[in-house]
C-alpha cells in the first residue's frame, strides 16, 4: 500500500509539473485593454464572439482620458505595460506616442492582409518617426453644427459664413429672446484652434514656430472674438468658463451655434438624449473654412508580453462588424472609407455632403510634439483668465506663444 | 537576561510595523527627496537617455514661481473659510446631538454621511446642485421666490473658491463634530451642574467651563482638518477643475496640490514635481505646528 500511495503522490506532481506546459499552445489568453470611455467595445455580443473564436479574453479598463495618459506614462517610464493594448485618443499623440510608449506597426501590418490596411483612413497621422504607431478607428475632424429652426426663428435661414456674422446673429438670438446663450463654446484650447483656423491662420510654421502670435494675425482676432462671446455679448453661458466640453450644456437644450464633432449629429438629432433634437445640421466651418481632426487609433504597448493577441484583438476592434457597432451605438464615423461608402448608401450617416466638403479642408496641429500635452494646459489657462477679464486677448496670445516657445526649448535640449 | 528578553520580544513585535514603514514610507520619501534634486522627466529625456543632478535648483525654481505662490495663496484662502465654518459648525452640531432627544441615534449617523461618502462624490454632487442651467440650489431658490432668474454660481474665480470651501466645509464638518462630540461627552457633568448652581447663564457655562475643556480636542480637531485641508485635491478636482474627463485644470482652483499634480502627472515632471511635494510638506508642517503651538499657549 506504501508503494502504491508513493506512485500515485509522484504521478500527481508529475501531472502538476506537466500540465500548464501542455495547457499553454491551445489555453485561453488573457489581455488587457486600456481605454476612454467611449472607446469600450459597445456590443458585447460581438466581442464575446470574438473571444470564443480566438481563444483571447479582453479585460477592458476604461478611464478618463488623463488618468489614462497618466497611467500610460508612469507605467511606460518603469518600462512596463499599463496595458497590452491602448486606446489613442486626443493627447495620447503627445502624451503616448511621441515619448515611444507604443510598439511600431509597420511590420505586422504588412504581413496582415486581412486587416486591409488600404482602406483605413488617416493612417499618415499614425505615422510617427517613420513608423506606423497605431491603427486609425474612427475619424473625427472637429466640426460646428447649428440648431436651423432656432436660427431661422430668429430670421436666418442659412447660418453664418464668417465669425463676424456669426457674433451678430447671436447678438440678435439673445435680443429676440430666442435663445440666452446661442453659442456653446468651451473656454477651452480647442475653441479658439477651431477659431483660428477656421479663420485661416496655419497657427505654426515648418519649423514649430507660433506664427499664431504674428501682429494681426487672424488667431489674435479669433481669441478676441471668443473673449467677446463670453465678456462682452454674453453669448455664452458663464457655466461653459468651467467646464471641460459644451456638449452636454447644447443636448440641455442651451445654443443655437454648437462646437461638436464628425458624426455629431447621430448624438445631438436622438431624441432619447438631446432636447435639440431633430433640428441639428452641420455647417461647414466660416470663412477659410479650415478645422484639425481629433482621429483616434488602437496601438500596443511597447512593454506587452501579450504582442500578437494583442494584435488579434486590434485587428478585430478596427473590423468593419466592430466599427459599426461603434457609429450606431456612439456615432463615432468609421475609419474604413468602404464602410463610410456603405453607412451613406444606407442613409445612416446624417450630413455626409458637408462632412465630405469639410474633409477637403484639414489642417493637422502638430498634436505629436512632446510638448503639445502641457501647452495645450497653458492655452486654456490663457483663454479662462482673459476671460474673466484678467488678461486682454492680445495678452492672453502672447502668453501662450511665449510658453510655446519655452517649452520647444525645454523639450529640445 | 530577562529585560533583554523583553526588549527583544519588543523589537519583534514592532519589526513588522517598522519594516512596512521603511518600505512604503521612509524609503518613497528619501527616494523623492532624492528624486527632488535632478531634472527627471521621462518625457523629454526618452526611454533611452537618464535624468540629471542639478542641486537645488528645482526648489530655486519653485520658490521663485508666481504661480507656485499663487496657488499657495489660494489654498490659505481656502484653509480660511473652511477652518472656521467646519469647526464651528462641526461643534454646533456636537452639542445638539449631545442633548438627549428622541431619534438622536439615528440622527448622529445620518450627520456622518457625508464624511463616509468619498470626496470625489461630494464635489459632483455639489456641482449639480449648483449648476447654472438646472442645479437645485438654482431650483429650490426660485421656488422659494428668492431670485427671479438662475444665477451661474462657479461663475467668477472668487465663487469657485468659495464653493469649493462649502463642498469640502460639506465632506469634512463630520469628523469635527465626532472629535468634538466625544469630548463633550468626557466632560463631568458634576462641574457644569456647579456652574449652573452658582448661577452662570449657559453662554456663560459654554465660555467658561465646556469651550475650555473642549480646547484640547478642538485643537486635534483643527490640526487634522488644516493638513486635510492644505492639501485639497478631490473636491476641486470634481467640483472646478478636471471634471469627468479630466483634461482641463482650472487656474483659478489651483491649489498647492492640485499644481503638484500638474507638474506630476500632466507634465511629467516628476523632479520639479518631488520638489514641490516636499516644499508643500514644509508649508503644511510649519503652519500646522504654528497653530497647534498657538493654541496650546492658550492654556490647551
Amino acid at each position: 500500500m506504501k508503494v502504491r500511495y508513493r506512485t500515485i503522490l509522484v504521478l500527481a506532481l508529475a501531472i502538476a509539473l506537466v500540465w500548464p506546459a501542455l495547457g499553454r499552445g491551445g489555453a485561453p489568453q488573457t489581455i488587457t485593454f486600456l481605454t476612454a470611455p467611449w472607446g469600450v467595445p459597445p456590443d458585447q455580443a460581438l466581442l464575446k464572439s470574438f473571444e470564443a473564436r480566438s481563444g483571447i479574453t479582453v479585460q477592458i479598463i476604461s478611464a478618463p482620458s488623463a488618468e489614462m495618459y497618466t497611467k500610460v506614462q508612469v507605467a511606460s517610464a518603469g518600462r512596463r505595460a499599463p496595458a497590452d493594448v491602448i486606446f489613442l485618443t486626443e493627447e495620447a499623440p503627445s502624451f503616448i506616442v511621441a515619448p515611444g510608449y507604443t510598439e511600431p506597426l509597420d511590420a505586422r501590418v504588412a504581413k496582415s492582409a486581412d486587416l486591409n490596411a488600404g482602406d483605413i483612413e488617416r493612417m499618415d497621422f499614425w505615422t510617427v518617426g517613420g513608423k506606423i504607431q497605431g491603427i486609425t478607428t474612427y475619424v473625427q475632424m472637429v466640426m460646428m453644427d447649428y440648431n436651423a429652426k432656432r436660427l431661422r426663428a430668429a430670421g436666418f435661414n442659412t447660418p453664418a459664413a464668417t465669425w463676424d456674422e456669426l457674433r451678430r446673429q447671436s447678438v440678435a438670438l439673445k435680443q429676440k429672446g430666442v435663445d440666452q446663450y446661442p453659442v456653446a463654446f468651451g473656454a477651452i484650447d480647442w475653441s479658439w484652434f477651431l477659431m483660428s483656423l477656421s479663420a485661416g491662420d496655419p497657427m505654426f510654421d515648418g519649423s514649430l514656430n507660433p506664427v499664431f502670435s504674428n501682429s494681426g494675425s487672424p488667431a489674435r482676432k479669433a481669441m478676441a472674438t471668443l473673449l467677446g462671446f463670453f465678456a462682452t455679448d454674453k453669448v455664452i453661458t458663464p457655466d461653459l468658463l468651467t467646464k471641460v466640453t459644451p456638449h452636454d450644456v447644447f443636448m440641455g437644450g442651451t445654443g443655437v451655434y454648437h462646437q461638436a464633432w464628425q458624426g455629431s449629429l447621430a448624438v445631438m438629432n436622438n431624441a432619447k438624449i438631446s432636447k435639440q433634437a431633430p433640428d441639428v445640421q452641420y455647417l461647414l466651418m466660416p470663412e477659410r473654412h479650415f478645422t484639425w481632426s481629433l482621429d483616434a487609433a488602437i496601438g500596443l504597448s511597447r512593454f506587452s508580453g501579450k504582442k500578437d493577441a494583442g494584435w488579434e484583438f486590434l485587428k478585430w476592434y478596427v473590423s468593419p462588424e466592430n466599427q459599426r457597432a461603434i457609429y450606431t451605438a456612439v456615432g463615432l464615423v468609421p475609419s474604413r472609407k468602404s464602410l463610410q461608402q456603405a453607412l451613406n448608401a444606407e442613409g445612416a450617416i446624417q450630413g455626409f455632403d458637408i462632412m465630405a466638403e469639410q474633409a477637403k479642408y484639414v489642417h493637422q496641429l502638430p498634436r505629436t510634439v512632446k510638448w503639445w500635452g502641457p501647452w495645450t494646459q497653458s492655452v486654456t489657462e490663457a483663454i479662462r483668465k482673459a476671460a474673466q477679464g484678467q488678461l486682454t486677448a492680445d495678452a492672453a496670445v502672447d502668453a501662450v506663444a511665449k510658453r510655446w516657445n519655452e517649452l520647444k526649448a525645454q523639450y529640445k535640449q | 537576561m530577562r529585560i533583554r528578553s523583553e526588549e527583544r520580544t519588543a523589537y519583534l513585535a514592532i519589526l513588522p510595523v517598522g519594516l512596512l514603514l521603511v518600505f512604503f514610507v521612509y524609503y518613497p520619501a528619501i527616494s523623492t527627496f532624492l528624486l527632488g534634486l535632478t531634472d527627471a522627466n521621462p518625457r523629454v529625456q526618452g526611454l533611452e537617455g537618464s535624468a540629471h543632478f542639478i542641486g537645488l535648483r528645482n526648489y530655486v525654481q519653485t520658490l521663485g514661481s508666481s504661480e507656485f505662490w499663487a496657488s499657495v495663496w489660494r489654498t490659505v484662502l481656502i484653509v480660511l473659510m473652511v477652518l472656521p465654518l467646519e469647526l464651528v459648525i462641526g461643534l454646533a452640531a456636537a452639542m445638539i446631538l449631545n442633548e438627549p432627544f428622541r431619534g438622536r441615534a439615528v440622527l448622529r449617523t445620518i450627520a456622518i454621511v457625508p464624511w463616509m461618502l468619498p470626496p470625489l462624490v461630494n464635489g459632483f454632487m455639489w456641482s449639480w446642485i449648483l449648476n447654472g442651467d438646472y442645479g437645485a440650489l438654482n431650483g429650490l431658490l426660485y421656488q422659494l421666490h428668492l431670485v427671479s432668474s438662475y444665477h451661474h454660481w462657479l461663475a467668477s474665480p472668487s465663487a469657485q473658491l468659495f464653493w469649493v470651501a462649502v463642498a469640502q466645509v460639506w465632506t469634512r464638518f463630520p469628523f469635527a463634530m465626532v472629535v468634538l462630540l466625544a469630548a463633550l461627552q468626557s466632560i463631568p457633568q458634576d462641574v457644569v451642574e456647579a456652574a449652573r448652581v452658582d448661577g452662570a447663564r449657559p453662554a456663560q457655562v459654554f465660555r467658561a467651563v465646556t469651550f475650555p475643556m473642549l480646547l484640547p480636542a478642538f485643537t486635534v480637531a483643527m490640526a487634522v482638518e488644516f493638513i486635510v485641508t492644505f492639501q485639497i485635491f478631490d473636491v476641486i478636482w470634481s467640483l472646478t477643475a478636471g471634471g469627468a474627463a479630466g483634461q482641463v485644470i482650472n487656474p483659478f482652483t489651483k491649489a498647492v496640490m492640485i499644481l503638484n499634480y500638474e507638474v506630476v502627472f500632466r507634465n511629467l515632471d516628476l523632479g520639479l514635481g518631488s520638489a514641490i511635494a516636499y516644499l508643500i510638506l514644509v508649508l503644511s508642517m510649519g503652519v500646522g505646528y504654528v497653530f497647534v503651538r498657538m493654541l496650546y499657549e492658550r492654556g490647551a
